[in-house]
């Protein structure tokens, strides 16, 4: 299992009051899976998928990713999981303004410490992702769709053992949702790249090959696919 | 390094205007930084070179006890120069003695208050060579009752070349006299006492009407060694010796009240340029919430998110810094070269203070490079706080902020 959530329960203050995002969930994502944690706003995914990225910590209960807990780490060591274990694809891209295509997948491997061969790695990727002629475009120039491809090339460039999407078509139309849901779909039958998305979209569930449901911070079900 | 560089380096140009805003009042605090302290340095040079060259030479002796506290040049606390002064004198490099002594110019029903400046014909030019006086006329001729006057003064009494007027004064002993003379000469030395304030005859002239008895309120020399050395050779004889900077330490006590008040102005400037540089930071950083979040989650080290917005504002404070550096610099060079004439401002208002109404700016590397550090500081240090709120961001919060 590449990550997993142990007894996981999440609160946060809100005033005089605690707001329980997750209560004692237990979930686990194994190598090569393609799954979806779904659920209406509110549910806990956001949080689950948070915790699993090393974006936050626990109130209580473990995290474990390749079998070691994460939780306990400090800052800067989650800083430096993040940068060599875990890809990030975002509802609204985050590519970062003032640098190009390239320069945006670069900035993955280079927070990574990893520096072999970086320049054609990096071509590699946006290749990969239909952007070879897009490298040196900087995200204002790009469509939406073009930048969310930008932001896939960026999780996968340093081969990461988890890439985690935050609802990642929503800020897309349905013919680029679906492409993008197409393209990573395809790294992972053909790479077995690992995804794990958040979504309440149905379309992004019925490409799913596994789906957990989650409801009040409860996982309330978990369906695998062939 | 040079990536968080470079990525500051676009930030800025990001929003161009605003960081031209921000940076203008550090252009402006380091600019006038330069060309305030360039001023100061140029009037301190202006009052040793006025002093040098009208009355000083590079060492000034005065009898012992003579009063230093303005302008009231008594003839009963003047000297003689002994036979043992000139030889140590002589010695010591070419000199000359001046008699200095109130009087009185009456022209027609006009008077003023006056000083008469006595100097020796055969040795006054060994010192002052009088090539950056501008004279119209001529100098009084040997053994006639002539005199030249002042610039300024000459305006003031409306004193043409040829005007006949009276000069009274009193002798050494208390007695009053007055003598008939010709304006022969109107000269303006740029020492603005002189110009205001004097009239020049010879000293065989000054003694018919003081009846001066040879005595000497001033001794002007160039000497060959340091004026320190020279000042050493020629003390304990009656006469105290005195370099240009301890003639002159008056006024350039009063520069450095005018060098610390412009170091208010400028720490006044340099505050608001912080305030801006602040509130540009901290805008920037909540403008960047999201991209914060995002490199925080891509890995970026929190010291290096806060190392970034250093970086924005010490990269705005060097440019900023470099152009008020250049603009100042370019100022006080011009002003070095060409000098900023006062003569219309300085003759009216500032009769009493021994120097040039041309005023030649001064240029040193000194000020300028810490005029440039200080601009540098004052935006890294602005921007510590906004880099601190930036790098405590919570990733999982900010990466999904609108």
């Amino acid at each position: 299992m590449i990550c997993e959530l142990v007894d996981v329960t999440k609160e946060y203050p809100m005033g005089e009051l605690k707001v329980v995002a997750l209560a004692g969930v237990s979930v686990g994502v194994d190598a090569g899976e393609f799954t979806v944690f779904a659920g209406p706003s509110g549910s806990g995914k956001s949080t689950a998928l948070n915790l699993i990225g090393c974006l936050d910590r626990p109130s209580s209960g473990k995290v474990l990713l390749d079998g070691k807990d994460v939780a306990t780490l400090a800052d800067e060591a989650l800083g430096a999981v993040r940068a060599r274990r875990i890809g990030f694809i975002f509802q609204s891209f985050n590519l970062i303004p003032v640098l190009t295509a390239a320069e945006n997948v670069d900035l993955a491997l280079r927070l990574a410490g990893d520096t072999e061969n970086r320049a054609a790695r990096v071509e590699k990727a946006l290749v990969d992702v239909g952007l070879q002629d897009y490298l040196h475009r900087r995200p204002s120039q790009l469509s939406g769709g073009q930048q969310q491809r930008v932001a896939i090339a960026r999780a996968l460039v340093k081969k990461p053992a988890i890439i985690i999407a935050d609802e990642p078509t929503a800020n897309l139309d349905s013919t680029n949702g679906e492409a993008i849901l197409e393209l990573m779909r395809e790294m992972n039958e053909r790479d077995g790249v690992t995804f794990l998305f958040s979504t309440h979209d149905p379309m992004v569930m019925s490409r799913a090959r596994r789906v957990v449901k989650l409801k009040d911070g409860h996982v309330v079900g978990d369906e695998r696919r062939a | 390094m040079l990536f968080l560089l470079s990525l500051a380096a676009r930030n800025l140009v990001r929003n161009l205007r605003r960081t031209v805003l921000t940076g203008t009042a550090v252009v402006a605090g380091v600019a006038l930084m330069i060309f305030g302290w360039g001023l100061i340095d140029g009037l301190d040079d202006n009052i040793l070179r006025a002093a040098r060259l009208t009355y000083a030479g590079d060492l000034v002796l005065r009898p012992d006890g003579y009063p230093d506290d303005g302008l009231r040049f008594p003839l009963d606390q003047a000297a003689a120069v002994s036979p043992a002064l000139t030889a140590k004198l002589d010695a010591a490099g070419p000199w000359t003695a001046r008699t200095t002594f109130p009087a009185r110019l009456v022209k027609g029903v006009d008077a003023q208050r006056v000083f008469v400046v006595a100097y020796d014909p055969a040795t006054e030019t060994r010192v002052f060579d009088r090539k950056s006086w501008r004279l119209e006329g001529s100098w009084p001729a040997a053994d006639k009752p002539e005199i030249v006057a002042g610039s300024a003064f000459a305006r003031l009494m409306e004193l043409k070349l040829g005007d006949e007027v009276v000069l009274e004064a009193r002798t050494r002993d208390g007695a009053i006299n007055a003598l008939n003379y010709t304006v022969v000469g109107v000269v303006r030395t740029d020492n603005t006492t002189m110009d205001n304030l004097s009239v020049w005859m010879e000293a065989p002239a000054a003694e018919q009407l003081a009846v001066l008895g040879g005595v000497r309120t001033q001794i002007a020399v160039l000497p060959t060694a340091t004026p320190d050395v020279a000042k050493a050779t020629l003390a304990g004889l009656g006469w105290t010796p005195l370099t240009l900077p301890e003639e002159c330490d008056d006024l350039i006590a009063m520069n450095r009240i005018r060098r610390k008040s412009i170091s208010v102005v400028v720490g006044m400037i340099m505050l608001i340029a912080a305030t801006g540089i602040a509130n540009t930071v901290i805008m920037a950083a909540f403008e960047r919430i999201r991209e914060i979040g995002t490199l925080l989650a891509l890995g970026m080290p929190r010291r290096d998110v806060q190392l970034l917005f250093l970086l924005e504002g010490g990269v705005m404070g060097l440019v900023a810094g470099v152009f008020g550096a250049v603009l100042g610099s370019s100022l006080v060079l011009y002003w070095q070269a060409n000098g900023m004439d006062f003569s219309s401002i300085v003759e009216k208002m500032a009769a009493n203070m021994s120097m040039s109404v041309v005023v030649y700016t001064h240029f040193s590397w000194a000020p300028t490079l810490l005029s440039l550090l200080f601009g540098v500081v004052v935006a890294v240090l602005a921007s510590v706080w906004p880099a601190r709120y930036a790098s405590r961001i919570v990733p999982a919060d900010a990466v999904r902020a609108d």
